[in-house]
């Protein structure tokens, strides 16, 4: 039906709007309008309930507002740190780039999207379907930087790469693409189901304010920890209670504390977010955004010349962040809105737990590869040259470990969406829109009741 | 205008499933869901192409250390450092055919190079090149050192694995003299990959530029020592293997 959809059991010609939204709003005075207190005396009175979910929503859209706010100011106050220090001439390199522009570059960007975002949110303006182009865009363009700046890297050997900051834009899309092409690739496979403000939001929070919050959790964990169980700070192979150590910091502390804060975005929203794949991909974006922080402001300045390599190594962390912060969001939906699921308790705790030991998995191994007996971690020490760039054969079991995770993020979104298409207690209200609908990603609609 | 406030027609209703977070019935085709995705995706590849664009024409926007010597300069040294060639096997030097290996301790004043010490090579103007092995040939960790000494006072250039650089004279402390530190862009950090290392002095202005892997780092003026000697040495604790070394001089050997 031309301007909305028709339901089973509403007359064909009568334009059914989503859940208490219409997409045309009021005029604030009619042109007939009289005051109410003329009309009504006990307007006030009369004054309709908001829906449930609205006065949640307005109290998350000014909360965002506040963040954005302070977000914008720390931008700022980044950049004008990092112009200090560009000054000194201290700013040409990729590991002060890294600590002091991608911050400011993130929390400017970022902070200005949430403004918007919030603002629109504070207003109830209705968010339209999140879309991304095809994940093959992004695996295309990802191939296309790798694969020109290892190029770049043999044509630089003689003369070095250039000023770093010429480096910067490459560097920054070296840790988004990949990333976005993980976001885009589950977008595509759940057909996209989530308003673009709540998944740009969660992506925003996971790339702000999340790893702000996991280094001080980190932090605090590690001075605890070692006034608890205190060592020497030196990597000594032969010490086990070094290891051991060292193994609970990052195989457990780090992984409960990432994977509980990157989606916390998306459990903010959850008594919003109504389905379990939306839940998925909005707590997926939140990990996806902690993955380019993580990527561009950690891990690849340290490289300096040779920050390809780390690049090359870090294409698969979008799919250990990305997945995991997918799996805490969905065992959130089972505890807040999994009423009436079968198991959803037992189903809750098993997506946490999986998030959680799939990351301890992950950096425990890349720690036991360093401590390994001589003539192993000898064997995993040689160099594999891609023309004359070096990688190691260490590497090669943490990219297994992205291939297999990767196998695993397939597994779940496929299961997701057979349940989605057999889950006969679900509310059906609302038929999923078409192909060529007017809620079909090629022309967003207002939707949901009434904004996202 | 005033946006519509929406109201719950009937609060005891199961809520339906907006349609927004309802995965779409059929797949989308083709590379663009919708406009928005087209501009996204038009963006991501103009980005790209800029970026890349960028990185391939770095190189050309930073001064780059000469290849050859300076007209009128003369080549002093050409090779693997050697004490067969000048070099000065003193207490931490090690030769060998793959270099000069050199183990930093307090107190050392490296390798010199034996002709710098009788006369005065440098103060004229000087350009000196090293190569390092990599830094994964290395047993200690690779903190290569170039000193340079004469008349009491010293001027040390000190780099490490990460690409960190020194510049510093006498007691080299924060604070006291010549001190400046920095990161440098222009180097390997993979363990694997060979780095090299140049200065070059002026006297006109007494500059001395610093160059990692051909690249500019910075320039700084100093008072060089007086009729300097040049030592190959390592900081403290750490070790450097040095492969090849040049050195040109405007003095020659005069």
């Amino acid at each position: 039906v031309a301007g909305g959809l028709s339901v089973s059991g509403w007359p064909g010609w009568y334009p059914w709007y989503p859940y208490g939204s219409y997409p045309y709003s009021y005029p604030a005075t009619y042109p007939y309008a009289y005051p109410a207190a003329y009309y009504n005396p006990h307007a006030v009175a009369a004054r309709p309930k908001r829906a449930p979910g609205e006065t949640y929503a307005l109290v998350v859209s000014g909360i965002v507002v506040g963040f954005s706010a302070l977000s914008l100011l720390c931008g700022l106050t980044m950049a004008l740190l990092a112009l200090l220090i560009a000054r000194a001439g201290l700013l040409d390199n990729l590991l002060f780039q890294g600590a002091l522009l991608v911050p400011a570059v993130v929390a400017l960007v970022g902070g200005g999207l949430a403004l918007y975002f919030g603002v629109r949110g504070l207003l109830r303006h209705p968010s339209p379907r999140f879309t991304l182009p095809h994940p093959w865009l992004f695996v295309g363009l990802t191939a296309l930087v790798l694969a020109s700046a290892i190029l770049i890297w043999h044509l630089d050997l003689a003369s070095g790469p250039g000023p770093a900051i010429a480096l910067f834009p490459l560097e920054l899309l070296s840790g988004a693409l990949p990333a976005f092409a993980i976001l885009a690739f589950v977008s595509w496979r759940l057909r996209m189901p989530g308003t673009r403000r709540h998944v740009w939001m969660s992506l925003l929070y996971g790339i702000t304010l999340a790893p702000v919050l996991a280094l001080i959790f980190e932090l605090v964990a590690s001075i605890v920890f070692q006034i608890v169980s205190p060592i020497s700070s030196t990597l000594n192979p032969n010490d086990p209670v070094l290891i051991f150590h060292l193994l609970i910091v990052i195989s457990v502390f780090a992984p409960l504390i990432e994977e509980g804060v990157k989606p916390l975005g998306a459990i903010l929203i959850m008594p919003r977010l109504r389905t379990p794949v939306s839940a998925f991909l909005v707590g997926l974006a939140g990990g996806i955004g902690f993955d380019m922080f993580e990527t561009t402001f950690t891990y690849i300045g340290q490289g300096e010349a040779d920050w390809i390599q780390i690049a090359l190594l870090r294409v698969g962390a979008g799919l250990l962040h990305g997945l995991g912060a997918g799996m805490v969001a969905l065992g959130w939906y089972f505890f807040i809105n999994g009423k009436g699921v079968r198991l959803r308790w037992w189903k809750g705790a098993g997506c946490i737990a999986y998030a959680v030991l799939q990351h301890g998995i992950f950096n425990g191994s890349a720690l036991l590869i360093g401590v390994l007996p001589d003539p192993i971690e000898k064997w995993l020490q040689q160099p594999l040259y891609l023309g004359q760039m070096p990688l190691t054969v260490s590497d090669l079991p943490l990219l297994g470990l992205d291939v297999v995770i990767l196998g695993v993020l397939i597994f779940v979104t496929g299961r997701l969406m057979r349940s989605w298409r057999t889950d006969s207690s679900r509310p059906t209200a609302m038929p999923a829109p078409a192909e060529g609908s007017p809620a079909s990603p090629s022309e967003p609609v207002e939707v949901g009741g009434a904004a996202r | 205008m005033m946006t519509y406030t929406p109201v719950d027609p009937n609060p005891t209703s199961p809520r339906p499933i907006p349609v927004d977070e309802q995965p779409l019935a059929e797949p989308t085709g083709g590379l663009w869901p919708n406009r928005f995705g087209k501009v996204f995706g038009v963006a991501a590849i103009v980005l790209t192409l800029a970026g890349l664009l960028l990185a391939g024409l770095a190189p050309q926007l930073v001064t780059h250390a000469p290849s050859g010597a300076p007209a009128g300069w003369t080549t002093l040294y050409d090779g693997t450092p050697s004490d067969s060639a000048g070099w000065d096997a003193a207490a931490g030097c090690t030769f060998s055919h793959s270099g000069l290996d050199v183990v930093g301790a307090d107190g050392s004043n490296g390798c010199g190079y034996v002709p710098s010490q009788q006369h005065d090579l440098l103060s004229g103007g000087f350009q000196f090149s090293v190569a390092l092995a990599p830094d994964g040939s290395v047993k200690l960790a690779q903190d290569p050192e170039v000193i340079l000494a004469g008349g009491g006072s010293s001027l040390y250039v000190v780099l490490n694995q990460v690409g960190e650089y020194i510049i510093c004279d006498d007691s080299c402390q924060a604070g006291s003299g010549l001190y400046v530190i920095g990161l440098s862009v222009a180097w390997h950090t993979d363990g694997y990959t060979p780095n090299s290392v140049t200065l070059r002095y002026l006297p006109t202005d007494d500059s001395l530029t610093l160059y990692t892997d051909g690249q500019k780092v910075r320039t700084l003026h100093v008072s060089l020592p007086v009729q300097p000697e040049l030592a190959l040495g390592a900081d403290s604790g750490a070790e450097a293997i040095y492969t090849h070394a040049t050195l040109y001089s405007a003095s020659g050997g005069s």
